[in-house]
């Protein structure tokens, strides 16, 4: 056999080896940018789901009834254990909760304090007339 | 001794920030001593945030 002969079938062969190879490298990638894709699809619409509940949250913060209040704080602090709470969302949960904590009445309670109060010598007394003590007993069937 | 009557509301409030924020010591100490209000006897009249 000449040099030439056997050059033929062994380049062919080679030939055919590299398109399949290039041609699985090609499907390959194909499929890793389809996964992205779809991964990236997916963290968008749990995004979007969670930012519904955030709103929902924000919403029932505004509710005139307490334990609509309570279940939107619950729920605020549950979606902001989510990995897919951002900083900028807990930074704006965290202002509407101090705001609500320490509204204008009780800054000013403080503000009428002699300056620089020591608060181990300010008392904090919960209030027991709106609706609280009702809604812990319909929660606990009358135990608390 | 100054007393300061607050909401549940804001006693609810003030336990969620903590919890969001990671602990007490992250808070306003204000929002931890609302946080840890004292709960009245029942029966008795309380109005909030009244400092007396």
């Amino acid at each position: 056999m000449s040099g030439v002969t056997w050059l033929v079938p062994v380049s062919a062969l080679v030939g055919a080896g590299m398109g399949a190879s290039l041609s699985y490298l090609g499907a390959r990638a194909g499929a890793l940018a389809n996964d992205r894709a779809t991964d990236q699809r997916e963290i968008a619409g749990r995004r979007e789901e969670w930012g519904r509940r955030f709103a929902t949250a924000l919403s029932l913060l505004g509710e005139p009834d307490l334990r609509e209040r309570r279940i939107g704080r619950a729920l605020l602090a549950a979606l902001l254990d989510s990995q897919l709470a951002t900083d900028e969302d807990r930074r704006i949960a965290a202002e509407i909760l101090a705001t609500e904590a320490l509204p204008e009445p009780t800054q000013a309670a403080l503000r009428a304090l002699p300056a620089s109060p020591d608060l181990d010598d300010v008392r904090f007394v919960q209030d027991n007339n709106d609706g609280a003590d009702a809604l812990a007993d319909e929660l606990t069937g009358g135990q608390s | 001794m100054t007393t300061i009557h607050v909401t549940s509301d804001q006693v609810d409030a003030a336990r969620t920030l903590i919890k969001i924020a990671g602990g007490e010591d992250k808070v306003d100490p204000v929002i931890v001593r609302i946080a840890h209000a004292e709960k009245p006897p029942r029966g008795g009249a309380h109005k909030p945030a009244r400092a007396s």
